[in-house]
């Protein structure tokens, strides 16, 4: 058979739904931002902090709790620049306070190199290189750029920040996927067979609901065998949250299915001899999906923040595994906000992922509803 | 009568709706067969369980009906064989294997709203997917290691294959660019092209039975036309029956050649279809044919209409559940004694005081 010439009457005469979707959350320019930043944040968090940051994780220098060093263009002569520079650190110690601090050494001058040869990592876990996005090229070893101070052992915050961004925002996706799974699949269950099942479900949803959420993540993050290798716990942990927000989600998932199911497709599907599987993950699920991803998008954060709170409690995870959470616990003493202030950097960056979070959420939530009168 | 024909034989089917007001008997003794290859017209208003006794045939009554009493016998017949196997199907567990062969695989059913019947985030070819990668089986040679002799086994469709199964039955229900349209989604599709594609769906496994509960009931008359000639032009291709439910006289006179004509739950008469328009029996019968409009009827004469109202199902009228509405009501005949299932000559068969000794 011949092809057809296309003709006008052959495009679809109505806009699909994610076209409308789309044009909706494009006019919402907070959103899209939201979505940029997360998108910029996530790739070089959770991909490659190894090329962002300008120091191994481990690595230590001589200066323990030094103040981030400055980066300049105008030295002291008043001369301009154009490649940055920091002056380097001296130590002095302070005989009344009794502790070190550090003063900055304008003679002693390291400009920046970017795409510069540093500690040898693995990029994406495969690729041996040891180029990262900034440094010092110079062979003095005293030679350093600590943009955001360095913490107690003398390790590079901003490096830091940039290794634990990966666990902190991880957890927070890992997290949302299980609870997704975890609120889905009983939401839809207690919905769809309703009677016992479902008070069953709601049953255990409202326990959850009605039990006080920190003591429950300290029990259960203190059930977590102390033997563990780190990595187990981060694993656990993520289960821990997903266990205990599985609920809200899952309550919302029946609502829906509650009135997906009386529609005659699902009638009409099982007259083609679908089974009871295939009804609720086939043809009912996909219906509310549109509601998942607003609600997962906007609990995310709430992920997240659960990981740093237990963290910085010292229920969740522990050194040397690096998260947030972890470098908040070493910013709680007044100790540190009064002498090293610079440890609190974490916070805008978890303050700007939330922020961001949120504006893409409800910018996701208005645009998943293109009918909508808003 | 040859009973080797027989697909579907319902006896004395009743199933009630336990709600809280009470019982509803939604379908009181519906007794009838349908066979092979022919298209068996249900009428009646609505209300009157026509649907019901359809669900009931898929085992898919609707909480919280439950069948009560009778059954629903299957003469499954596997193709190209005349092995009949007899399945009691209000027997058969709801959610199990074979319930769900049949399903679809040997009857398929298609539903008043062509707007709902299709899930909404899949398109018309995943739709015809569905149902073909379900049932339809297709068979591979093997040859067997002991004894070298081929045997016959089946495998599911791939992906590919049930794609162009989905286009060449979106063609032969007369869908134009099938290669095109398969790929769209139902609210791309008009009420028309939706109902086409729930036909295609329930098609494409070659049932032995179709169930089309009011098919055309929501589509305009043009289109009405054209569905049911689709439906008659494939039912001629693969020997299909055909249980074709409705309210409308003049559609059911075009397709059925048999009909049943049910009252509050009850079948109150069934005959072939030209015995049942020229010769009606049961005065029910004879109002609804009266209240048909006619071209070339006089105006200014009011159209006949069936005195009274329908009863309500809760508190149904004593003896024949016709009598307070009847126009040959006989008093203390019909509203002491039911009327029972009586055969008139030529297979005629009527449930009425009138054409029963008392």
């Amino acid at each position: 058979m011949a092809k057809q010439p296309k003709n006008a009457q052959s495009k679809p005469v109505s806009q699909s739904y994610w076209s409308l979707v789309w044009w909706k959350f494009k006019k919402n320019k907070l959103a899209i931002v939201g979505g940029i930043i997360l998108l910029v944040m996530y790739f070089s968090f959770v991909a490659i902090p190894e090329f962002i940051a300008p120091y191994a994780l481990e690595r230590r220098s001589e200066y323990t709790e030094a103040r981030p060093q400055t980066i300049r263009f105008v030295d002291q002569e008043g001369k301009f620049h154009l490649r940055p520079f920091v002056y380097g650190l001296e130590r002095k110690v302070d005989m009344v306070a009794r502790r070190r601090s550090y003063v900055e050494d304008p003679n002693r001058v390291y400009e920046i190199f970017f795409f510069t040869k540093g500690d040898p990592y693995k990029l994406f876990g495969l690729i041996p290189t040891d180029r990262h996005l900034f440094g010092t090229n110079s062979d003095d070893p005293a030679a350093s750029v600590f943009i955001m101070g360095t913490d107690s052992l003398g390790r590079d915050y901003f490096s830091r920040i940039m290794y634990g961004g990966r666990l902190s925002l991880m957890i927070g996706l890992i997290g949302q996927f299980l609870t997704l799974l975890l609120g889905s699949v009983l939401g839809a269950i207690s919905g769809y067979y309703g009677g016992t099942v479902d008070i069953i479900v709601q049953r255990l949803t409202e326990f959850l609901a009605a039990f006080p959420d920190i003591p429950l993540f300290m029990a259960l993050a203190a059930a977590i065998p102390t033997f563990w290798s780190p990595i187990a716990v981060y694993f656990m942990l993520t289960l821990i949250l997903a266990f205990v927000r599985w609920g809200g989600l899952a309550r919302q998932v029946r609502g829906l299915i509650l009135s997906l199911r009386e529609r005659e497709y699902v009638l009409a599907a099982k007259s083609f001899g679908a089974d009871d599987s295939r009804l609720m993950f086939r043809h009912l699920l996909p219906g509310t999906m549109s509601h998942i991803i607003v609600i997962a998008t906007l609990s995310i954060p709430g992920m997240i923040l659960s990981e740093t709170a237990l963290s910085w409690l010292g229920l969740g995870l522990r050194p040397p595994l690096t998260s947030w959470g972890v470098l908040l616990q070493e910013a709680m003493t007044v100790y540190a906000i009064r002498f090293a202030p610079w440890l609190l950097w974490t916070v805008p960056f978890l303050l700007i992922v939330i922020f961001a979070y949120n504006m893409l959420g409800d910018g996701l939530r208005d645009a998943l509803d293109p009918y909508g009168a808003r | 009568m040859n009973d080797n024909d027989i697909l579907v034989d319902i006896q004395d089917l009743k199933v009630e709706f336990d709600v809280r007001a009470g019982v509803i008997k939604a379908v009181d003794g519906a007794t009838f067969d349908i066979k092979r290859g022919q298209t068996l017209g249900v009428i009646g208003e609505s209300g009157c369980g026509k649907s019901v006794t359809a669900r009931a045939i898929l085992n898919m009554v609707p909480r919280p009906g439950k069948v009560t009493g009778g059954q629903v016998l299957y003469y499954r017949r596997a193709k190209g064989s005349t092995q009949t196997e007899v399945i009691n199907i209000t027997k058969l567990d709801p959610d199990g294997e074979l319930i769900r062969q049949i399903r679809g695989g040997e009857i398929g059913m298609i539903f008043q709203e062509p707007m709902s019947s299709l899930t909404p985030v899949y398109t018309a070819g995943t739709h015809i997917g569905e149902a073909v990668t379900l049932h339809r089986l297709i068979p591979v040679r093997k040859v067997g290691d002991q004894i070298a002799e081929t045997i016959q086994a089946h495998r599911h469709v791939t992906k590919q294959e049930a794609r162009e199964i989905a286009i060449e039955m979106l063609r032969r229900v007369g869908i134009p660019k099938p290669e095109q349209r398969v790929d769209s989604y139902p609210h791309q599709l008009s009420g028309g092209q939706r109902q086409r594609v729930m036909i295609a769906v329930a098609l494409s496994c070659q049932p032995n039975m179709l169930i089309a509960d009011e098919p055309t009931t929501a589509l305009d008359v043009s289109i009405e036309a054209q569905i049911l000639d689709i439906m008659r032009e494939l039912q001629e291709s693969v020997n299909m029956a055909i249980m074709f439910i409705t309210h409308n006289l003049g559609v059911i006179a075009e397709m059925a050649e048999e009909i049943v004509v049910m009252y509050m739950g009850k079948q109150v008469e069934r005959a072939k279809t030209i015995d049942l328009f020229y010769d009606p029996k049961h005065p029910y019968t004879r109002a609804l044919l009266q209240s048909i409009p006619r071209i070339g009827r006089k105006t200014g004469i009011r159209l006949a209409s069936i005195e009274g109202m329908v009863p309500d199902p809760l508190h149904l009228p004593t003896g024949c559940v016709f009598h307070p509405r009847c126009p040959s009501f006989m008093p203390g005949k019909c509203d002491k004694i039911a009327p029972t299932w009586q055969k008139l000559p030529g297979d005629h068969w009527v449930s009425c005081l009138l054409y029963q000794e008392v």
